[in-house]
Protein backbone atom coordinates (compact mmCIF):
# COMPACT_ATOMS: atom_id res chain seq x y z
CA UNK A 1 0.00 0.00 0.00
CA UNK A 2 1.21 3.72 -0.92
CA UNK A 3 2.61 4.43 2.29
CA UNK A 4 1.68 8.37 1.67
CA UNK A 5 -2.14 7.05 1.98
CA UNK A 6 -0.98 5.56 5.34
CA UNK A 7 0.67 8.30 6.79
CA UNK A 8 -2.32 10.50 6.64
CA UNK A 9 -4.54 7.75 7.56
CA UNK A 10 -2.08 6.01 10.60
CA UNK A 11 -2.74 9.33 13.01
CA UNK A 12 -6.80 8.97 12.64
CA UNK A 13 -6.49 5.30 13.29
CA UNK A 14 -4.02 5.81 16.39
CA UNK A 15 -6.13 8.41 17.74
CA UNK A 16 -9.46 6.39 17.26
CA UNK A 17 -8.54 3.67 18.81
CA UNK A 18 -6.76 5.25 22.23
CA UNK A 19 -10.58 6.88 21.98
CA UNK A 20 -11.96 4.19 23.15
CA UNK A 21 -9.45 2.97 25.95
CA UNK A 22 -6.60 3.78 27.63
CA UNK A 23 -3.75 1.27 25.76
CA UNK A 24 0.18 1.28 25.71
CA UNK A 25 2.53 1.42 22.76
CA UNK A 26 2.74 -2.37 21.73
CA UNK A 27 -1.54 -2.99 22.36
CA UNK A 28 -1.84 0.03 19.87
CA UNK A 29 0.93 -0.98 17.69
CA UNK A 30 -0.73 -4.57 17.53
CA UNK A 31 -4.33 -3.33 17.01
CA UNK A 32 -3.14 -1.21 14.12
CA UNK A 33 -1.10 -3.35 12.27
CA UNK A 34 -4.36 -5.88 12.43
CA UNK A 35 -5.80 -2.98 10.27
CA UNK A 36 -3.71 -1.83 7.91
CA UNK A 37 -0.08 -3.31 7.33
CA UNK A 38 1.87 -0.71 8.34
CA UNK A 39 5.66 -0.75 9.72
CA UNK A 40 5.57 -1.14 13.22
CA UNK A 41 8.48 1.26 14.20
CA UNK A 42 6.47 4.40 12.68
CA UNK A 43 3.49 4.11 15.19
CA UNK A 44 5.98 5.12 18.02
CA UNK A 45 6.97 8.53 16.73
CA UNK A 46 4.17 9.11 15.78
CA UNK A 47 2.50 8.48 19.76
CA UNK A 48 5.64 10.91 20.45
CA UNK A 49 4.48 13.68 18.19
CA UNK A 50 0.80 13.50 19.43
CA UNK A 51 2.18 13.16 22.79
CA UNK A 52 4.42 16.22 22.12
CA UNK A 53 1.22 18.02 20.52
CA UNK A 54 -0.77 17.76 23.86
CA UNK A 55 -3.11 14.83 22.02
CA UNK A 56 -2.06 12.29 24.63
CA UNK A 57 -1.03 12.23 27.99
CA UNK A 58 0.85 9.32 29.40
CA UNK A 59 1.00 7.33 32.57
CA UNK A 60 3.05 4.58 34.29
CA UNK A 61 1.50 1.63 35.61
CA UNK A 62 2.45 -1.60 36.73
CA UNK A 63 1.91 -4.92 34.93
CA UNK A 64 1.94 -8.73 35.95
CA UNK A 65 4.73 -9.28 33.62
CA UNK A 66 7.77 -7.30 33.06
CA UNK A 67 8.37 -3.52 33.45
CA UNK A 68 5.77 -0.79 33.59
CA UNK A 69 4.48 0.37 30.83
CA UNK A 70 3.22 3.34 29.66
CA UNK A 71 -0.37 4.29 28.58
CA UNK A 72 -1.42 6.60 26.65
CA UNK A 73 -4.74 8.59 27.17
CA UNK A 74 -6.44 10.80 24.89
CA UNK A 75 -6.79 14.55 26.41
CA UNK A 76 -9.84 16.75 25.07
CA UNK A 77 -7.62 18.41 22.52
CA UNK A 78 -7.03 14.35 21.04
CA UNK A 79 -11.16 14.20 21.11
CA UNK A 80 -11.59 17.25 18.89
CA UNK A 81 -8.44 16.11 16.55
CA UNK A 82 -9.94 13.09 15.96
CA UNK A 83 -13.36 14.15 15.35
CA UNK A 84 -12.04 16.72 12.76
CA UNK A 85 -9.72 13.96 11.45
CA UNK A 86 -12.86 11.81 11.12
CA UNK A 87 -14.85 14.50 9.66
CA UNK A 88 -12.07 14.78 7.04
CA UNK A 89 -11.44 11.05 6.63
CA UNK A 90 -15.02 10.69 5.69
CA UNK A 91 -15.71 13.73 3.02
CA UNK A 92 -12.15 12.75 1.65
CA UNK A 93 -13.29 8.61 1.00
CA UNK A 94 -16.34 9.58 -0.03
CA UNK A 95 -15.30 12.60 -2.14
CA UNK A 96 -12.72 9.67 -3.78
CA UNK A 97 -15.41 6.64 -4.19
CA UNK A 98 -17.82 9.26 -6.15
CA UNK A 99 -14.95 10.17 -8.13
CA UNK A 100 -13.81 6.48 -8.76
CA UNK A 101 -17.86 5.37 -9.56
CA UNK A 102 -18.41 7.63 -11.85
CA UNK A 103 -15.39 6.92 -14.17
CA UNK A 104 -16.37 3.26 -13.46
CA UNK A 105 -19.79 3.96 -14.57
CA UNK A 106 -19.23 5.66 -17.59
CA UNK B 1 21.07 -7.02 14.03
CA UNK B 2 20.10 -8.28 17.53
CA UNK B 3 18.36 -6.06 20.37
CA UNK B 4 21.35 -4.88 21.97
CA UNK B 5 22.91 -3.15 18.69
CA UNK B 6 19.52 -1.85 17.52
CA UNK B 7 19.00 -0.08 20.42
CA UNK B 8 22.42 1.00 20.47
CA UNK B 9 22.18 2.51 16.84
CA UNK B 10 19.63 3.80 17.92
CA UNK B 11 20.42 5.61 20.67
CA UNK B 12 23.36 6.91 18.40
CA UNK B 13 21.50 8.24 15.79
CA UNK B 14 19.14 10.21 18.42
CA UNK B 15 21.74 11.93 20.40
CA UNK B 16 20.39 15.26 19.41
CA UNK B 17 17.43 15.15 21.91
CA UNK B 18 17.34 15.29 25.58
CA UNK B 19 18.67 12.31 27.55
CA UNK B 20 15.54 12.00 29.37
CA UNK B 21 13.87 11.65 25.36
CA UNK B 22 15.83 9.35 24.65
CA UNK B 23 15.93 6.42 27.55
CA UNK B 24 12.24 7.17 26.63
CA UNK B 25 12.29 6.33 23.38
CA UNK B 26 14.67 3.54 23.47
CA UNK B 27 12.22 1.93 26.43
CA UNK B 28 9.59 2.08 24.05
CA UNK B 29 11.32 -0.11 21.55
CA UNK B 30 13.29 -2.41 23.76
CA UNK B 31 9.60 -3.36 25.57
CA UNK B 32 8.03 -3.71 22.17
CA UNK B 33 11.17 -5.89 21.37
CA UNK B 34 10.48 -8.11 24.16
CA UNK B 35 7.29 -8.58 23.72
CA UNK B 36 7.46 -9.84 20.22
CA UNK B 37 10.08 -12.29 21.99
CA UNK B 38 7.62 -13.68 24.51
CA UNK B 39 5.32 -13.82 21.40
CA UNK B 40 7.62 -16.20 19.58
CA UNK B 41 9.20 -14.04 17.36
CA UNK B 42 13.00 -14.27 17.38
CA UNK B 43 15.18 -10.56 18.32
CA UNK B 44 16.17 -10.14 14.64
CA UNK B 45 12.49 -10.45 12.90
CA UNK B 46 10.80 -8.51 15.52
CA UNK B 47 13.44 -5.26 14.64
CA UNK B 48 13.12 -6.18 11.14
CA UNK B 49 9.05 -5.32 11.29
CA UNK B 50 10.40 -1.98 12.24
CA UNK B 51 11.58 -1.23 8.74
CA UNK B 52 14.72 0.41 8.10
CA UNK B 53 16.07 2.42 11.31
CA UNK B 54 17.12 5.24 8.82
CA UNK B 55 13.39 5.94 8.25
CA UNK B 56 12.75 5.43 11.49
CA UNK B 57 14.91 7.50 13.34
CA UNK B 58 13.68 9.97 10.57
CA UNK B 59 10.00 9.38 11.76
CA UNK B 60 11.35 9.72 15.33
CA UNK B 61 13.21 13.57 14.95
CA UNK B 62 10.34 14.71 12.55
CA UNK B 63 8.28 13.91 15.56
CA UNK B 64 10.43 16.51 17.52
CA UNK B 65 10.93 18.65 14.48
CA UNK B 66 7.49 19.90 15.18
CA UNK B 67 7.63 20.43 18.64
CA UNK B 68 10.60 22.82 17.97
CA UNK B 69 8.67 25.97 16.42
CA UNK B 70 6.34 25.89 19.59
CA UNK B 71 9.19 26.61 22.17
CA UNK B 72 10.55 29.29 20.03
CA UNK B 73 8.11 31.85 19.82
CA UNK B 74 8.64 32.02 24.18
CA UNK B 75 12.59 31.97 22.88
CA UNK B 76 12.00 35.05 20.44
CA UNK B 77 10.72 37.39 23.06
CA UNK B 78 13.70 36.14 24.95
CA UNK B 79 16.11 37.09 22.82
CA UNK B 80 14.75 40.41 22.36
CA UNK B 81 15.02 41.36 25.76
CA UNK B 82 18.03 39.86 26.00
CA UNK B 83 19.37 41.82 22.84
CA UNK B 84 18.26 45.13 24.51
CA UNK B 85 19.67 44.19 28.20
CA UNK B 86 23.15 43.80 26.05
CA UNK B 87 22.72 46.79 24.11
CA UNK B 88 22.03 48.67 27.27
CA UNK B 89 24.53 47.44 29.03
CA UNK B 90 26.92 48.36 26.27
CA UNK B 91 25.68 52.21 26.44
CA UNK B 92 26.60 51.98 30.20
CA UNK B 93 29.80 50.67 29.73
CA UNK B 94 30.68 53.02 27.37
CA UNK B 95 29.83 55.71 29.80
CA UNK B 96 31.60 54.22 32.26
CA UNK B 97 34.48 54.23 29.60
CA UNK B 98 34.38 57.38 29.12
CA UNK B 99 34.01 58.79 32.87
CA UNK B 100 37.01 57.07 33.73
CA UNK B 101 38.81 58.80 30.58
CA UNK B 102 37.21 62.15 32.03
CA UNK B 103 38.02 61.15 35.36
CA UNK B 104 42.22 60.58 34.29
CA UNK B 105 41.75 63.43 32.58
CA UNK B 106 40.51 65.65 35.19
CA UNK B 107 42.99 63.69 37.60
CA UNK B 108 46.44 65.05 35.60
CA UNK B 109 44.29 68.28 35.09
CA UNK B 110 43.90 68.55 38.64
CA UNK B 111 47.49 68.08 39.22
CA UNK B 112 49.19 70.68 36.97
CA UNK B 113 46.52 73.13 38.19
CA UNK B 114 47.86 72.62 41.68
CA UNK B 115 50.82 73.04 40.84
CA UNK B 116 49.90 76.42 39.03
CA UNK B 117 47.73 77.25 41.83
CA UNK B 118 50.85 76.93 44.19
CA UNK B 119 52.95 79.06 42.11
CA UNK B 120 49.62 82.02 41.76
CA UNK B 121 49.34 81.68 45.36
CA UNK B 122 52.73 82.69 45.95
CA UNK B 123 52.53 85.03 43.06
CA UNK B 124 49.61 86.93 43.90
CA UNK B 125 46.97 85.75 46.70
CA UNK B 126 43.86 87.99 45.55
CA UNK B 127 43.19 85.75 42.81
CA UNK B 128 41.98 82.49 44.77
CA UNK B 129 39.24 84.66 46.42
CA UNK B 130 35.99 81.88 47.52
CA UNK B 131 33.43 83.46 45.38
CA UNK B 132 35.35 82.84 42.25
CA UNK B 133 33.55 79.74 41.20
CA UNK B 134 33.66 80.05 37.55
CA UNK B 135 35.53 77.09 36.93
CA UNK B 136 32.72 74.96 38.48
CA UNK B 137 30.76 75.39 35.34
CA UNK B 138 33.47 74.48 32.88
CA UNK B 139 34.59 71.30 34.48
CA UNK B 140 32.13 69.91 37.29
CA UNK B 141 34.07 66.82 38.01
CA UNK B 142 36.95 68.38 40.01
CA UNK B 143 36.01 70.10 43.30
CA UNK B 144 39.30 71.08 44.74
CA UNK B 145 39.94 73.27 41.84
CA UNK B 146 37.07 75.72 43.30
CA UNK B 147 39.37 78.53 44.39
CA UNK B 148 40.91 78.77 40.67
CA UNK B 149 40.65 79.79 36.94
CA UNK B 150 41.08 76.56 35.53
CA UNK B 151 44.22 75.96 33.82
CA UNK B 152 44.22 75.70 29.94
CA UNK B 153 46.52 72.45 30.00
CA UNK B 154 42.85 71.28 31.75
CA UNK B 155 39.96 72.62 29.10
CA UNK B 156 42.44 70.87 26.12
CA UNK B 157 42.48 67.41 27.72
CA UNK B 158 38.85 67.85 28.67
CA UNK B 159 37.74 68.73 25.23
CA UNK B 160 40.00 65.84 23.56
CA UNK B 161 38.44 62.99 26.02
CA UNK B 162 35.34 64.85 25.01
CA UNK B 163 35.32 64.18 21.90
CA UNK B 164 36.41 60.45 22.34
CA UNK B 165 33.32 60.06 24.24
CA UNK B 166 31.25 62.06 21.79
CA UNK B 167 30.55 58.96 20.28
CA UNK B 168 29.32 56.81 23.43
CA UNK B 169 27.69 59.75 24.07
CA UNK B 170 25.22 60.21 20.82
CA UNK B 171 24.31 55.81 21.15
CA UNK B 172 23.42 56.90 24.67
CA UNK B 173 21.71 59.78 23.69
CA UNK B 174 19.00 58.04 22.17
CA UNK B 175 18.65 55.68 24.61
CA UNK B 176 17.97 58.19 27.35
CA UNK B 177 15.24 59.95 24.93
CA UNK B 178 13.09 56.86 25.23
CA UNK B 179 14.13 56.76 28.88
CA UNK B 180 12.83 60.03 28.80
CA UNK B 181 9.85 59.88 27.28
CA UNK B 182 9.04 56.65 29.12
CA UNK B 183 9.31 58.56 32.83
CA UNK B 184 7.78 62.00 31.07
CA UNK B 185 4.41 59.66 29.91
CA UNK B 186 4.95 58.32 33.91
CA UNK B 187 4.92 61.32 35.30
CA UNK B 188 1.85 62.20 32.94
CA UNK B 189 0.48 59.42 33.95
CA UNK B 190 0.71 60.16 38.07
CA UNK B 191 -0.54 64.01 37.33
CA UNK B 192 -3.82 62.46 35.53
CA UNK B 193 -4.54 60.15 38.41
CA UNK B 194 -3.55 62.76 40.78
CA UNK B 195 -6.59 65.24 39.53
CA UNK B 196 -9.08 62.25 39.05
CA UNK B 197 -8.45 61.56 42.34
CA UNK B 198 -9.36 65.48 43.52
CA UNK B 199 -12.02 65.48 41.04
CA UNK B 200 -13.30 62.09 43.34
CA UNK B 201 -12.90 63.48 46.47
CA UNK B 202 -14.46 66.52 45.23
CA UNK B 203 -17.38 65.06 44.26
CA UNK B 204 -17.66 63.39 47.59
CA UNK B 205 -17.51 66.79 49.27
CA UNK B 206 -20.69 67.76 46.82
CA UNK B 207 -22.41 64.84 48.07
CA UNK B 208 -21.74 65.89 51.18
CA UNK B 209 -22.72 69.51 51.07
CA UNK B 210 -25.82 68.13 49.09
CA UNK B 211 -27.49 66.25 51.75
CA UNK B 212 -26.42 69.14 53.78
CA UNK B 213 -28.31 72.03 51.61
CA UNK B 214 -31.12 69.17 51.18
CA UNK B 215 -31.33 69.18 55.03
CA UNK B 216 -31.17 72.73 55.53
CA UNK B 217 -33.81 73.47 53.07
CA UNK B 218 -36.26 70.96 54.80
CA UNK B 219 -36.12 73.08 57.82
CA UNK B 220 -37.12 76.21 55.59
CA UNK B 221 -33.78 77.50 54.45
CA UNK B 222 -33.82 78.76 51.09
CA UNK B 223 -30.69 76.54 49.82
CA UNK B 224 -32.96 75.14 46.47
CA UNK B 225 -30.21 76.73 43.63
CA UNK B 226 -27.33 75.80 45.75
CA UNK B 227 -28.30 72.28 46.49
CA UNK B 228 -29.07 72.08 42.29
CA UNK B 229 -25.47 73.26 41.95
CA UNK B 230 -23.77 70.86 44.33
CA UNK B 231 -26.09 67.58 42.50
CA UNK B 232 -24.40 68.90 39.51
CA UNK B 233 -20.95 69.21 40.90
CA UNK B 234 -21.47 65.48 42.07
CA UNK B 235 -22.48 64.64 38.64
CA UNK B 236 -19.43 66.48 36.86
CA UNK B 237 -16.76 65.98 38.99
CA UNK B 238 -17.92 61.82 39.03
CA UNK B 239 -17.72 61.68 35.35
CA UNK B 240 -14.53 64.55 35.01
CA UNK B 241 -12.55 61.70 37.62
CA UNK B 242 -14.07 58.44 35.33
CA UNK B 243 -12.54 59.75 32.08
CA UNK B 244 -9.68 61.11 33.30
CA UNK B 245 -9.00 57.87 34.95
CA UNK B 246 -10.05 55.77 31.71
CA UNK B 247 -7.25 57.93 30.02
CA UNK B 248 -4.30 56.92 32.68
CA UNK B 249 -5.82 52.98 32.37
CA UNK B 250 -5.87 53.35 28.62
CA UNK B 251 -2.33 54.37 28.27
CA UNK B 252 -1.00 51.94 30.91
CA UNK B 253 -2.81 49.39 28.83
CA UNK B 254 -0.60 50.99 25.73
CA UNK B 255 2.49 51.16 27.66
CA UNK B 256 2.51 47.23 28.62
CA UNK B 257 2.03 46.47 25.09
CA UNK B 258 4.86 47.88 23.98
CA UNK B 259 8.51 46.11 24.35
CA UNK B 260 10.34 48.68 26.10
CA UNK B 261 9.12 47.87 29.44
CA UNK B 262 11.67 46.12 30.76
CA UNK B 263 14.34 48.68 29.38
CA UNK B 264 13.21 51.62 31.71
CA UNK B 265 15.14 49.90 35.27
CA UNK B 266 18.09 49.78 33.22
CA UNK B 267 17.84 53.53 31.47
CA UNK B 268 16.90 54.94 35.33
CA UNK B 269 19.92 53.95 36.27
CA UNK B 270 22.42 55.06 33.72
CA UNK B 271 20.41 58.37 33.22
CA UNK B 272 22.03 60.24 36.30
CA UNK B 273 25.92 59.42 35.26
CA UNK B 274 24.84 60.33 31.77
CA UNK B 275 23.65 63.60 32.48
CA UNK B 276 26.28 64.38 34.86
CA UNK B 277 28.71 63.29 32.14
CA UNK B 278 27.33 65.47 29.05
CA UNK B 279 27.75 68.72 30.05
Amino acid sequence: MNSQFKKGVLELLVLESVRSRDMYGYELVEEISEAIDVKEGTIYPLLKRLTNERYFETYLRESTEGPPRKYYHLTAAGVIRAEELRREWVEFSQGVSRFLKERTDE
Amino acid sequence: MNKHQFLEELRRSISVLEDSEQADIINEYSQHIDMKVEGGMSEAEAIEDFGSLDQLVEDVLAAYHVKAPEKKTPSDTQALVEGSKQVIGAAVGSTKRGVSKIKSATASAISSAKAKVSKAQAAANPECEPGVNANAKTSPMDPITCKTKPPSGAHKMISRTASGITRGARSLWEAAVTIAKALLRWCWNALVACIALCAFIGAICAVFAFGFCIVLMVQGYPLFGVSIASLGLIVSLTCAGLLLLRFVLLKKLEGETQPESPAIPFSQHSNPTFASEVI
